[in-house]
């Protein structure tokens, strides 16, 4: 037995050997919690003997009444297991314990996790002096945070820590025993004014106390001072911190601050702050002005009331930035007055009392939406004048590249307007057209304007081309607006004003000259006749009236052809559809006279012709073939006079020709056969108008006439063409 | 040489011929202008003193005459007097232009006919009339 028992000895203290070294705490306590075992752990963080104590008798006192009944609650329960939260009333410590009640016991199994804790709130007075001497320690030892001790009345240091000495620069050694005043940190009527505030109110507190260390630095201090006055002598406890760059720090702050108000003052956008919910917190003059509303009325406000729509919470907003610290987008604001002002909103997520809140600059668009309107009109404006526009307006630079290409007129281009646009003027026409539309271009650009150059497109069409100079920006090629004009109308006007002058000149020359030819015999042969009279020859004087009564008819024919001529074209009468058969005939009973004098033969086709024009004006042409023809035949031939028609291939003109006999022309004077009053024979009756009458009549009828001949004796083929004439057998 | 379509016309610078020097002219009449050439051409060493040249005539013009003689080196000697109705400067300027010598308008007498032919140094005429073409 007693080997047994003291083999259960053994066991016994190996156990509690292991207990006692283990760093957790270990309790074994009754079933009303009265401690029995406490391993060294235990012991230590509640820095007594516990055993024999109430577990509760060891918690601070505030706590300490709940842990007594949470505890007699366990006892009494059935429960298996409670953990307990315990601030050590005997030390600075706490504990974190999980109660246990084992399988068959009645008592308390406790493993406790200390908690080193700092405040000794309600420590054992065994623990002040450790204490007291570990923040000491601290206070001897901090950089950071001065410490000094001073004597109240002489103001001298007895004690100061390393952070004394980090800021002012002075060792401990040379300070101690001497005052502020003396080490150069405080002036005189400062220390004094301390020392009365110390012995009057006991501390004193400054946020910003002013020195001058030795080496020259402006020194801020946040300073603490307590009078010590319950010892001999009184002590003044000074606590410190070097607040100069915080202050400074401030300053700065202060200034950004100022500047940035500066700034958001004046800025022509509205720009406001407003927090998570939407509420504003911050908007600037120019977001009052341009919302109507005061900056009172706006700071009760938040971004719904300004949204023309109840929008998007200001939530999903944040959400819209998703990981972009900036978004920018056009939207409308309401204003007091109910407006809607189309805005450019930039938003910026700013950090904001630890959340995060909106900083929006509102750029407001109503005039840059004015100005947009007015272009667009503008624009529309142009692009219907440019419609109307009869013209090829385009511009092009200096390197001759077409930049904008304008016409109405897709009649005279053989591409679509587009396929000019970018292209160089030198690959889309000929090298001569080119270079004539760039020397206009180089002088728009060089001198502000060029205009009245003239060309013509593929042998067709004439161009006018005026240029202007087009104010471009910095650094870009010079460009010129140029307008094409299409003068092709205008052109053939000209020339055929120009043919018309002509024709009138030649006119005048011949009527002026071959009126005055028989007057000037008139005159001449009168005076003769004068003189013949005087002198009585018979003879003469019937050869002078003889060539008198011979000019004055002619005068009479050439008036009476001049006349005839000048009808031509003059009064149109409506125009008829003729059969080449029925005029030839009418024509033929016209001249009846002639053809009976002479026994000549008129043949007529009877291939069906048609052709349109004035009837009499045609008969005439008819008319004068057949009186011409029969008055150069052969001489003592009957004329014979055929009328044909010549088709050729399909829609080449159709022609109607004249074919006679007679005596034929000499090709050398073809070119005189049309003029007015033109003989080829001195002695050939009529006045040579005849001709020039049937050339002016086609002329009339928009066609053409010629004559082939094949030379003297070989007969003479004239030839006309109308554009009116048809084949056909109906009337 | 007269060369002139119009038969009054001829009569009349005949009549004024006739009345300067009637025993010392020699005058070939012609009515137009490729009549006028072709008689010069034929002319050989008795080409005229002088023609008188008529501007409108059949077949080929005055002016044509003139510049078809200037361009011929064995005629462009002969002296050429444009005859004409018309006074207008630029109808002389241009008569003179094509190689004429001077220039009458119609109607002028004796007197001025002969002072042109003076003035170009001819001095003796047969009056002649040559067949009509």
């Amino acid at each position: 037995m007693a080997t047994a028992r003291q083999s259960t000895q053994n066991s016994e203290d190996a156990s509690r050997s292991l207990l006692e070294l283990t760093s957790e705490g270990l309790i074994v306590a009754d079933s009303r919690a009265r401690i029995e075992f406490a391993n060294r752990a235990f012991r230590a963080a509640c820095g007594c003997e516990p055993e024999g104590m109430m577990l509760f008798e060891l918690v601070a006192a505030p706590a300490r009444a709940q842990i007594k009944s949470d505890l007699e609650r366990f006892s009494a329960s059935g429960e298996r297991s409670l953990q307990l939260k315990l601030q050590l009333a005997t030390s600075t410590n706490a504990l974190e314990l999980s109660l246990e009640r084992r399988e068959g016991s009645e008592r308390l199994f406790g493993r406790a996790r200390i908690v080193t804790h700092h405040t000794a709130l309600d420590a054992p007075e065994t623990l002040v002096g450790t204490l007291l001497e570990r923040k000491l320690r601290v206070l001897n030892e901090s950089e950071r945070f001065l410490f000094a001790v001073t004597e109240l009345d002489s103001a001298r240091f007895l004690d100061v820590n390393r952070a004394f000495e980090r800021i002012y620069g002075i060792r401990a050694e040379t300070a101690l025993g001497k005052t502020a005043v003396e080490l150069g940190l405080l002036s005189a009527e400062d220390q004094a004014r301390n020392a009365a505030v110390l012995h009057q109110e006991g501390t004193r507190e400054l946020s910003a106390l002013d020195l001058r260390a030795p080496d020259g630095r402006e020194i801020k201090l946040l300073m603490h001072t307590t009078k010590v006055g319950d010892c001999q002598p009184a002590l003044c406890v000074s606590i410190a911190t070097d607040v100069t760059d915080y202050i400074a720090a401030q300053e700065r702050a202060v200034e950004t601050d100022q500047r940035f108000r500066a700034v958001f003052e004046s800025m022509n956008d509205a720009m406001f702050f407003a927090d998570a919910q939407g509420r504003f917190f911050d908007v600037n003059a120019a977001a009052c002005k341009s919302l109507g509303y005061t900056r009172e009325e706006l700071l009760t406000m938040s971004v719904r009331d300004i949204a023309p729509t109840p929008s998007k919470s200001f939530v999903q907003l944040f959400a819209a930035f998703e990981d972009a610290t900036q978004v920018r987008f056009e939207s409308v604001h309401r204003t007091k007055d109910r407006t809607l002002l189309p805005v450019e909103l930039t938003l910026c997520k700013i950090p904001y009392h630890g959340a995060f809140a909106v900083a929006g600059i509102a750029r407001d668009l109503s005039e840059q939406r004015r100005i947009e309107a007015q272009i667009h009109e503008a624009h529309n404006r142009m692009q219907a004048i440019l419609q109307t526009l009869p013209d090829l307006l385009f511009e092009i630079d200096e390197n001759g590249v077409i930049r904008d290409f304008h016409s109405s007129r897709t009649d005279l281009l053989t591409v679509p307007v587009e396929h000019f646009l970018g292209k160089r003027l030198h690959d889309i026409t000929t090298p001569e057209i080119a270079s004539v539309i760039m020397r206009s271009v180089q002088e728009a650009i060089e001198h502000g304007l060029s205009s009245g150059t003239q060309y013509q497109v593929r042998g067709q069409r004439w161009f006018e081309l005026s240029a202007a100079r087009r104010a471009v920006s910095a650094g870009q090629p010079a460009v010129a607006v140029a307008l094409a004009r299409d003068i092709t109308e205008r052109k053939e006007h000209e020339q055929e004003l120009l043919r018309s002058n002509e024709e009138l000149s030649r006119f005048t020359y011949t009527v002026s000259h071959d009126l005055k030819s028989p007057l000037v015999t008139i005159r001449s042969f009168a005076g003769m006749l004068r003189k013949d009279l005087v002198k009585g020859d018979s003879e003469r004087v019937e050869r002078d009236l003889h060539f008198i009564e011979k000019a004055a008819s002619r005068m009479h024919q050439l008036l009476e052809d001049l006349l005839q001529l000048s009808r031509i074209g003059r009064k149109p009468t409506e125009p008829e559809r003729l059969s080449l058969q029925e005029l030839a005939r009418e024509a033929c009973e016209l001249v009846a006279g002639q053809i009976n004098q002479n026994g000549a033969v008129v043949e007529v086709t009877p291939t069906p012709l048609w052709m349109v024009g004035e009837r009499t004006r045609l008969l005439e042409v008819f008319q004068n073939i057949i009186d011409n023809a029969i008055k150069f035949a052969k001489p003592n031939e009957p004329a014979r006079i055929h009328i044909g028609v010549e088709s050729g291939e399909p829609g080449e003109p159709l022609v109607v020709c004249v074919r006679d006999h007679g005596i034929g022309i000499d090709p050398r004077f073809k070119h005189r056969l049309f003029g007015l009053f033109e003989k080829l024979q001195p002695d050939a009756s009529g006045t040579g108008i005849g001709l020039a009458l049937i050339k002016r009549i086609i002329d009339v009828h928009g066609g053409r006439v010629w004559i082939d001949s094949d030379g003297i004796g070989a007969g003479t083929s004239l030839r006309f063409s109308l554009p009116s004439m048809t084949l056909g057998d109906s009337a | 040489m007269l060369v002139e379509d119009d038969l009054a016309h001829a009569e009349l610078t005949l009549r004024s011929i006739e009345e300067l020097a009637p025993e010392l002219c020699d005058v070939v009449h012609v009515q137009d202008g490729q009549a006028a050439l072709d008689h010069l051409r034929r002319a050989g060493a008795s080409l005229p003193d002088l023609v008188l040249l008529d501007l409108r005539l059949p077949r080929m013009g005055g002016l044509e005459v003139l510049e078809v003689v200037q361009s011929d080196a064995g005629l462009k000697q002969i002296p050429m007097v444009v005859l004409t109705t018309s006074n207008a400067d630029d109808d002389r300027k241009r008569a003179m232009a094509c190689g004429a010598s001077s220039y009458l308008v119609k109607p002028f007498g004796a007197h001025e006919l002969l002072a042109v032919t003076r003035v170009l140094g001819c001095h003796g005429f047969s009056l002649q009339r040559a067949p009509s073409v």
